[in-house]
């Protein structure tokens, strides 16, 4: 691997990505927004729960729409970063195949203060991602406690937007293109160590 | 010899479906032209990058990207009068560099 993470995670840092006089975070021809954590954790996990007291039809609903909320925020954002100048003068010329931009991407994420995040092996194919400060896992244990599932949802489909845009790009101009999902095999909400993803192709 | 002096200029959409410009210019972009910018309003030059990039946010004009040694620059106006003075102040800089096709 020739990604300098630290390099990248400076340069972005040093960039300072704040608002303008209109409010506007244009930090890589994308439009980001400063959240509170604890706020979208809030919202999130309340329509979790008022899915689920609202009887069996509706009590599984809520984790796939959050996770392709995730997927949708997170192929835009970062394929926006990817298209970007600062991407081109900072992170393309570090990568020498589509893996080493998946580690830029990576970086990026951890600059723009997502959490610490490790990817642990990546083919074409498949994608292992890891988190040890997931902020909706460290969210959900502040508000509920224990979970019995993984609760990492948008983060979940984070991870499956990075392997959508490097190895995939056009997964929304072709709805039926084989494109890439994630599953969250771990989760510190459910008391592990850390938070691991998993992205392989739909079948 | 002929002598160009003009720029192409592409129309994009942004994520909020607003306008946004690739100016391609006919020379590339270097010290001489981060001057010209300066005209404009504070320029950040990243010179640590492996090719420096360069960024303007000018309060009610426009925000800019460019890489240096590139022909392209990204641009959106806040201001759509301002657009036509950068254009004709864009034209009269790059009408000064000879470029020989």
């Amino acid at each position: 691997m020739t990604i300098n993470e630290s390099k990248i995670i400076d340069a972005v840092v040093g960039m300072n990505p704040h608002g303008n006089e209109e409010g506007i975070i244009d930090a890589f021809t994308v439009y980001l927004t400063n959240h509170y954590a604890d706020y979208y954790n809030k919202i999130s996990y309340k329509f979790e729960k008022a899915l689920e007291a609202h009887g069996k039809d509706t009590a599984n609903m809520a984790k796939p729409l959050l996770i392709e909320a995730g997927h949708v925020c997170g192929f835009n954002t970062f394929r926006g970063i990817h298209e970007s100048d600062a991407w081109k003068g900072l992170i393309a010329p570090m990568c020498k195949n589509k893996e080493d931009e998946i580690i830029g991407l990576t970086a990026t994420l951890n600059a723009l203060g997502w959490g610490v995040w490790k990817v642990i092996s990546v083919t074409p194919k498949k994608l292992v991602i890891r988190s040890k400060n997931t902020y909706e896992s460290i969210g959900f244990m502040k508000e509920f406690g224990k979970s019995k599932h993984s609760e990492c949802y948008l983060a979940t489909g984070v991870a499956a937007s990075f392997m959508n845009i490097i190895f995939q790009k056009d997964v929304y101009e072709d709805v039926n293109a084989n494109a890439f999902s994630a599953k969250e095999t771990k989760c510190r909400s459910k008391e592990d160590k850390y938070c691991e993803f998993v992205v392989t192709r739909k079948k | 010899m002929k002598i160009k002096n003009n720029f192409t200029k592409t129309k994009k959409k942004d994520c909020l479906n607003q306008d946004r410009f690739v100016y391609k210019i006919n020379n590339k972009i270097n010290e001489d032209f981060i001057s010209f910018l300066k005209s404009f309003g504070p320029v950040r030059v990243f010179r640590d990058f492996q090719i420096p990039l360069i960024k303007m946010d000018i309060p009610k004009k426009f925000r800019l990207s460019a890489l240096m040694n590139s022909q392209d620059i990204n641009i959106f106006f806040k201001n759509k009068d301002f657009m036509k003075k950068f254009e004709k102040k864009l034209d009269k800089n790059q009408s000064l560099i000879p470029t020989y096709s």
